[in-house]
C-alpha cells in the first residue's frame, strides 16, 4: 500500500493529505505560489502509483480558500488523473468541493470544475 | 479634495520576496476585514494575478537593442487606491516590447466584449484547452482578473524608446 503523502500549509501553499490507507484526497488552505506546475508535480506522480493500486472508493475533499490561476491547471490535471481511474474501473471516486458561506468566488470555482470534470462531484457549503 | 486615497504605491523590480510580503499585508480578514468575500478579498486575487502575471511574463528580453541609461525594462509599477465607497482601483504597469502590444491589446478587448456568462465560457474554455506549460496560468490570468473585478478591463500603452512602450491596466473593484 502506497504511503501517505503529507505536506502542511504554508501562506501560500495548500496542506495535502493523501491516503493510501483510506482513499482519501484532501486539499485545504490557499494555493497562491507563483509556480504551481512544481509544487503539484509530486501530487500527480502520487495519484499515478495510488492508481496502480488503489482502494475500492477514493474520496477527493477540496477545502480552499482562494487559488491563483496558475494553480487552477493543476486542479484539473488532478481532476483529469482521477476521472482516468475512474473510468479504468479500479475505484469509485467522488469529489466533494467545499466553501466557506458567502464566498460566492469559491463557490462558482466548485460549479466551475464540476461542468469540466466527469465525475461524481458535489459542492458543499462548510 | 481627492476622491481616492493612495494605499500603496511601489516602483521597482517584482521580485519573490516583494510579492511575499504584499500578500502577507493584503492577506483577505488580516486587518480585520471579511476573509471569505467582499472587497478585500477581490482586491487580494486581483492583486495576486495582477503581479504575478508580471512575474511571469513582464521582463521582455532585448534583443540587441541599445538600453538608455536610466531604463530598465524590468521595473514596474503598482498602485492601489481606495476610495470612499469601499472600493480600489489597482494600477500596474510594466514594460513590454512593443511587437507584444497587438496580442495583448486584442486579448483585453475580447475580455472586455464579453458578458458575465460567457466570460465564464471562455475562462472554462481556456482551461480545458491549456497545455501544460512550465509557466502554468495559461492566458487565465486576465479572464480571471476581469471575472473577480465585475467590470471592464481599463488599459494603456504608452510609447517609450527602443521598441518598447509602458503597459498600464487599471482594474475597478467595486465597493
Amino acid at each position: 500500500m502506497i504511503a501517505d503523502f503529507v505536506l502542511e500549509g504554508t501562506p501560500k501553499t495548500p496542506s495535502i493529505k493523501f491516503s493510501g490507507e483510506t482513499g482519501v484526497l484532501e486539499i485545504s488552505g490557499k494555493s497562491i505560489p507563483e509556480n504551481s506546475v512544481d509544487f503539484y508535480r509530486p501530487m500527480l506522480n502520487w495519484i499515478d502509483s495510488y492508481s496502480a493500486e488503489p482502494l475500492a472508493n477514493t474520496q477527493v475533499k477540496i477545502m480552499l480558500e482562494y487559488f491563483n490561476t496558475s494553480s487552477s491547471k493543476c486542479l484539473l490535471d488532478i481532476f483529469r488523473k482521477l476521472e482516468a481511474l475512474k473510468k479504468s474501473g479500479r475505484s469509485a471516486v467522488e469529489v466533494a468541493w467545499h466553501y466557506e458561506d458567502g464566498d460566492e468566488d469559491m463557490m462558482e470555482a466548485g460549479d466551475d470544475y464540476r461542468s469540466l470534470v466527469n465525475l461524481p462531484f458535489q459542492i458543499v457549503q462548510m | 479634495m481627492l476622491k481616492e486615497d493612495v494605499i500603496l504605491f511601489y516602483q521597482g523590480k517584482v521580485t519573490r520576496e516583494f510579492l511575499d510580503s504584499l500578500y502577507q499585508m493584503a492577506e483577505p480578514g488580516v486587518n480585520g476585514g471579511n476573509r471569505t468575500s467582499g472587497p478585500n478579498k477581490k482586491l487580494f486575487n486581483i492583486l495576486v494575478e495582477s503581479l504575478q502575471n508580471i512575474y511571469q511574463h513582464g521582463t521582455p528580453v532585448l534583443t540587441g537593442a541599445t538600453v538608455e541609461p536610466g531604463f530598465d525594462p524590468a521595473n514596474t509599477v503598482f498602485i492601489i487606491l481606495g476610495n470612499k465607497d469601499g472600493g480600489y482601483r489597482v494600477v500596474t504597469g510594466n514594460h513590454l516590447s512593443n511587437e507584444d502590444i497587438p496580442g495583448l491589446r486584442a486579448d483585453i478587448e475580447k475580455i472586455n466584449s464579453l458578458e458575465r456568462s460567457d466570460l465564464r465560457a471562455y475562462y472554462l474554455e481556456k482551461l480545458r484547452a491549456a497545455e501544460s506549460s512550465e509557466k502554468g496560468g495559461a492566458g487565465l490570468g486576465l479572464i480571471d482578473i476581469a471575472r473577480k473585478s465585475g467590470n471592464k478591463l481599463d488599459y494603456r500603452f504608452d510609447s517609450m524608446t527602443n521598441g518598447y512602450s509602458f503597459f498600464s491596466l487599471i482594474v475597478k473593484i467595486d465597493g
